[in-house]
């Protein structure tokens, strides 16, 4: 018994160290519970933050958007479409959710998102305002 | 924390190894850890609210409900209730492959518990809550066979339901008059009961939906109380981690590598997720009509149906308003929707053969078997791959299935 327990001791000591180290390289991808992330368009006209709430597989949630230009003035009046899904799956979102212009200059809020399985998803923005049409591509790690 | 979980790990790895070498349990990382610690019922909150249903909630409301759930004079040959095929001691389900009523319902019926989490009720998601779904069984011809006319009359005339009713909804109409309220009426069915229907005023009719849609949200009441049970998976999912913990002795190894290709290898959880091993979300996943059938076309027919429902969220008789009716405002349409069904629940799936839509796969090994081929769809596009499992593996997964 006092045997086993002493074998298992030494075994910890000694995986702990390339233990701790390999779970931050798991952590790497953006976790679930990121609140605020920031991603330029494909052309570099817009930079869009988006704050949610800790995401929650299958809840139905908003997230806010702040959107800039590539000066980092805020844009307002602009046409956001959503689309989006799992690359990996080739399968789309399982809802289609909406975005409205929000009170303050440059905020948004999308509405009716639902991520319905663990993995890697897109959420892929087109923004038209005035003359310029761009795609902000959002990755997350669920 | 990590040293805690390392020796767990390694624990597990220990009792594995120094008995027989082939019977190996899996060594459980930090984040599949997390996946199935999200299995588990203790990850299970209260159900979602359901806006459209100002009863919900309320004791009185589920008495009222349950009652109604078991009464077989709702029907129109006095002998079906719900409890007919969701009966409890299959876990409200009636192990048939197609529901039988005063007829044989269209497809497979499918169990009630933990119903209430879903936004969407059916196969093909053609209801949006508990309590416009418990109207649909009620005049399906096939299934209770009568109509709601018939039904409101009855419920008004039986001093067990008018008292409870009275208090919860406030006094129930007199239908006495046959002059405004003919015997049998209701906008579907057969077609005198269609004519009479018609010739009824507005007002009639609304009273008659607005009595038939409150004994909707009473049986939706007594259903959110139906819940799924512990079972030996959701101690083992609380043990892990947990320092002495026992979880070699609560799954066996053969359990656990099941419980482990149904994390990563099988692909499982992508759709069976959550603490009810359900996305509650549409799927075509190539399951083949039964022989000399056509392709049941699932979602794609139900989401018109939803979004016609004069009982569904954003309906007259519906307590909610109008923004909260989000499964509706942001509902997903298109071509996926072929052929795609609701992934149900597999709590206690070992106890709920047969399975799919009509009920055409006989027991768990020949789901599997489904899986691993993961065939073209009769029509529309499998989601699934072919998984390549081995029949050992298959066997793991059958047995952690029945953990469940
Ligand atoms: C004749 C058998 C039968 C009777 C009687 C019956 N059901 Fe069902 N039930 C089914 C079948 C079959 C399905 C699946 C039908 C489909 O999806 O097309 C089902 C589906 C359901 C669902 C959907 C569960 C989910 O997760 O989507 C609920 C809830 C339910 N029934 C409740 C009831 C209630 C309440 C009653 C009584 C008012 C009732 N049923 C009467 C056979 C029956
Ligand atoms: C792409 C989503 C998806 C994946 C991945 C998936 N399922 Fe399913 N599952 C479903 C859907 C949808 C149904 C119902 C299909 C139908 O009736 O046509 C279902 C049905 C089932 C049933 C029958 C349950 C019942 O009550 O009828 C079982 C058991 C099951 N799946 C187990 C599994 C296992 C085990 C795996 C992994 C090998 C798996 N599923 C992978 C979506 C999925």
């Amino acid at each position: 018994m006092l045997k086993r327990s002493m074998s298992w001791l030494t075994l910890a000591v000694l995986f702990a160290v390339p233990m701790l180290v390999a779970v931050r390289l798991w952590a790497e991808p953006l976790p679930a519970t990121t609140a605020v992330a920031a991603f330029t368009s494909a052309q570099g006209y817009f930079r869009v933050t988006y704050t949610s709430e800790p995401i929650v597989i299958n809840r139905m949630h908003s997230w806010q958007l702040q959107l800039e230009d590539a000066e980092g003035r805020p844009v307002t009046g602009a046409v956001i479409a959503v689309d989006g899904g799992m690359p990996a799956h080739n399968h789309g979102l399982p809802t289609r959710p909406q975005v409205i212009e929000a009170a303050g200059a440059g905020d948004y809020r999308i509405d009716g998102l639902r991520f319905h399985m663990p993995g890697n998803w897109e959420v892929r923005l087109q923004i038209t305002a005035g003359a310029l049409s761009d795609e902000v591509v959002i990755t997350l790690s669920l | 924390m990590a040293l805690v979980a390392l020796s767990v790990v390694l624990g597990v790895a220990c009792s594995g190894t120094s008995d027989h070498h082939a019977d190996v349990a899996p060594v459980w990382s930090e984040s599949e850890i997390g996946l199935i610690q999200s299995l588990s019922l203790d990850a299970l909150p209260p159900p979602p609210p359901s806006p459209g249903n100002a009863v919900a909630d309320q004791p009185a409301a589920r008495q009222l409900g349950e009652r109604l759930f078991f009464d077989p004079r709702f029907s129109s040959n006095g002998e079906i209730s719900c409890a007919s095929c969701h009966q409890s001691a299959l876990h409200f389900t009636d192990g048939k492959v197609l529901g039988q009523g005063v007829g044989t319902s269209a497809r497979h019926t499918m169990s009630a518990v933990g119903a209430a989490y879903s936004p969407w009720q059916f196969w093909d998601g053609r209801r949006d809550s508990l309590w416009a779904q418990a109207l649909a069984p009620l005049e399906d011809p096939v299934e209770h066979g009568g109509n709601r006319m018939f039904y409101v009359r009855l419920f008004s005339e039986l001093p067990e339901y008018r008292e409870p009713y009275a208090t919860l909804f406030g006094p129930l109409p007199d239908f006495s008059d046959p002059a405004q309220f003919p015997e049998h009426a209701s906008p579907l069915g057969k077609a005198e009961w269609q004519a009479a229907w018609q010739e009824m005023t507005p007002a009639s009719r609304d009273r008659v939906n607005r009595v038939f849609a409150n004994m909707g949200k009473a049986i939706a009441a007594y259903e959110r109380t139906l819940l799924p049970q512990r079972t030996r998976f959701d101690d083992f999912a609380r043990s892990l981690g947990q320092a002495g913990s026992q979880e070699g002795v609560i799954l066996n190894p053969a359990e656990q590598r099941g419980l482990r290709l149904f994390i990563s290898g099988g692909r499982c959880i992508e759709c069976h997720n959550g603490p009810l091993f359900t996305n509650n979300e549409f799927h075509n996943t190539g399951v083949l009509p039964p022989e000399g059938e056509r392709p049941d076309l699932g979602r794609s027919l139900g989401l018109g149906q939803v979004l016609a429902d004069p009982f569904n969220c954003l309906g007259d008789y519906s307590d909610a308003a109008p923004q909260q009716c989000q499964e509706l405002r942001f509902v997903r349409k298109g071509m996926t929707l072929i052929a795609a069904f609701r992934a149900p629940s597999l709590r206690n799936a070992a106890y709920t053969a047969p399975y799919m839509h009509k009920g055409q796969i006989a027991d768990l090994a020949a789901v599997l078997d489904h899986y691993n081929r993961a065939e073209q769809a009769a029509i529309g596009h499998n989601e699934a791959e072919p998984l390549g499992l081995d029949a050992a593996q298959l066997r793991d997964l059958e047995a952690f299935l029945r953990t469940l």
